[in-house]
């Protein structure tokens, strides 16, 4: 794994006690993510060039790459973002964000499931300019 | 006043006030972006169309991911500078990570100029052609000439002079056969001479805003004077009392049935209009109709629309040999297109289908080398198991006039073109504006952290974490973005 070089204190926390040595480490562990969301990208464009995973419709492709960009996400919000060292109470506010999201996400397509039947010659505005 | 807990951590919560900030922000615009993500989910779910792919040129997009990438590193390596107290490292890297937020934005730029740019029309059988508007006329506009009468209306008081505004002159110098910028056959005035014209009772007049705002105000005072004429006898106790003929006072003072409009006459040379089809109620062979119900008496010179096509898509059409695609772009078109549509086929089964991308070949002469005249184009859009029956293919630069009367709609690749341009539009537009200001926020640490840096270098390293968690969080967003609709 990437970053088994990650820092083992806070890489927030008080600079006060870390040496250069100890950035050293930070640095290589920043390269190497970099390096991995270079390569998820490649990988990506592949997910959806490649026709290996070709279902009904793409399904598979959009599963795939959906799937690397939240490994991608994963490796930013862990490392870049610190969130793999952080505070109890900001996990707590992610924790709800997400309960939120699904929320809103399943209203959102509770819509999609609407019992009125769709009429589609109902309420249809013409265009009315009218041509020579 | 000194804030507190700007870089001390608050008993209470544990964090500095600032990290906390950022978080219960950034949860709010995972709620925003979520909020759009869904209705993506929503619109490509329950879309009545097939959802476009590969729709828009990866090239620009993965670029992008990859200066996003490499920015969300460099803010990053900025703030650990300043860890390691470099401030001219720190200087560096926040400099690179504001350059690639200006070649995102710029790849942005070139992005959407170039949609603003392509055009679709929907024919009347569901054919869909796309390509460019013609560049040696008048592209999408109605040309409309020998003006000579202009007719406003008095009862509706958005009536005003905007019809000069679409005032055109035909290019003498006009070649049909040059493409040179700027040689259109009619191209628009701006802020051309006034105009005089003859009112109906055979004053000669400048055509002003305060010439139109005098009879308006003229008819609404003559409509007042019958409604009051009316008002006064039911006063006095009349009943039934009907409303009289608006009148006013013409130039021998004598009272005549006022017109709710007014036509004049224009004296000297008739105008040429070129008109957005949008800007009008209605047309004919003879009369313009604008919005504000100005009506122009004239003669229609072309309502067609010049259009170079690059892509024919015919999976909406009725009946693909009949398609009214072919009326336009030709027999030989129709035949070459059924051609390649077999050879793509063949193709697909004999080949694996990703090689076949974004080949030029020209089916009719498989094998043979091709001037640049004869390249031909196939969609990217063959791969899904239903479409591969539509490959198209155009000849570079064929222009051609769509009647309008062909036309169900004709849109360029904006938000109103299709759902998929709506939510492109809207999702891609947010982040940019996201990437704008985060760049702008970090540009003002750069440009102004060294006094911070040195009285209260923790201070700055806050801040920076904190503009760089925002930056993160921008990325995050794009990692999304960029397989949803440039790939998938």
């Amino acid at each position: 794994m990437a970053d088994h070089a990650s820092p083992s204190t806070a890489a927030h926390s008080d600079a006060h006690g870390h040496d250069d040595h100890d950035w050293n480490a930070h640095i290589k562990t920043y390269m190497k993510v970099g390096a991995i969301l270079f390569g998820g990208t490649v990988l990506t464009v592949a997910a959806a060039f490649l026709p290996i995973f070709d279902l009904h419709h793409r399904a598979g492709n959009l599963t795939l790459g959906l799937l690397i960009a939240t490994v991608k996400c994963t490796f930013v919000a862990l490392i870049f973002m610190h969130l793999k060292n952080e505070k109890k109470l900001i996990y707590k506010f992610l924790l709800f964000t997400v309960i939120f999201f699904g929320v809103m996400l399943f209203l959102i397509l509770s819509a999609q499931h609407d019992p009125i039947p769709l009429d589609p010659t109902h309420n249809m505005v013409h265009h009315t300019i009218t041509h020579p | 006043m000194e804030i507190p807990y700007t870089v001390k951590p608050r008993p209470d919560t544990g964090l500095a006030n600032p990290k906390l900030g950022i978080w219960l922000f950034l949860a709010s615009e995972v709620m925003l972006f979520g909020g759009l993500f869904s209705a993506y989910i929503f619109l490509r779910v329950g879309a009545d169309f097939e959802w476009p792919f590969h729709d828009l040129i990866v090239w620009p997009g993965l670029t992008n991911t990859f200066v996003l990438i490499a920015s969300s590193v460099t803010v990053v390596m900025a703030w650990v500078s300043l860890k390691m107290k470099k401030y001219g490292r720190y200087k560096m890297y926040m400099s690179i990570t504001i350059l690639c937020a200006m070649i995102f934005m710029g790849l942005k730029s070139y992005e959407y100029a170039g949609k603003f740019k392509h055009y679709g029309v929907t024919l009347k059988d569901g054919s869909i052609l796309e390509g460019h508007l013609g560049h040696h006329a008048q592209g999408d506009k109605i040309v409309f000439g020998e003006v000579k009468a202009l007719t406003f209306s008095l009862t509706n008081r958005s009536a005003d002079l905007r019809v000069l505004d679409f005032r055109a002159e035909k290019n003498p110098a006009f070649d049909p056969h040059s493409t040179a910028e700027g040689n259109h056959l009619y191209h628009p005035v701006h802020g051309g001479p006034p105009v005089k014209v003859r009112t109906p009772e055979g004053d000669e007049v400048e055509l002003t805003a305060s010439w139109l705002k005098a009879q308006h105000k003229a008819y609404a005072e003559a409509k007042e004077a019958s409604y009051k004429f009316v008002r006064d006898k039911m006063d006095a106790g009349e009943k039934d009392v009907k409303l009289p003929e608006i009148q006013v006072k013409n130039k021998q003072g004598l009272l005549v049935k006022a017109e709710p409009s007014i036509t004049v006459e224009i004296v000297g040379e008739p105008l040429l209009l070129l008109v957005d089809e949008r800007d009008l109620l209605s047309y004919d062979k003879n009369t313009l109709t604008f919005r504000e119900e100005t009506k122009a008496g004239g003669r229609l010179v072309t309502d067609a629309i010049e259009f170079i096509p690059d892509c024919i898509d015919l999976r909406r059409a009725e009946n693909m040999e009949q398609s009214l695609a072919w009326k336009y772009l030709g027999e030989d078109m129709r035949q070459k297109f059924f051609t390649s549509r077999e050879a793509s086929i063949k193709d697909l089964t004999e080949r694996k289908p990703w090689l076949f991308k974004h080949e030029k070949i020209d089916p009719a002469d498989r094998g043979k080398s091709h001037g640049d005249e004869d390249v031909k184009r196939y969609s990217d859009r063959y791969n899904d198991e239903d479409d591969h029956d539509w490959a198209h293919s155009v000849e570079h630069d064929k222009v051609i006039n769509i009647d309008r009367a062909d036309k169900r709609f004709f849109a360029n690749f904006t938000p109103r073109y299709n759902n998929f341009y709506a939510i492109y539009f809207v999702m891609t537009g947010l982040h940019g504006l996201h990437v704008i200001g985060g760049a702008l926020v970090l540009a003002w640490f750069l440009f102004t952290g060294r006094k911070m840096y040195e009285t209260n270098p923790e201070q700055l390293e806050n801040r920076i974490e904190v503009g760089g968690l925002f930056w993160h969080f921008v990325d995050l967003v794009w990692i999304f973005l960029f397989p949803l609709y440039y790939l998938m």
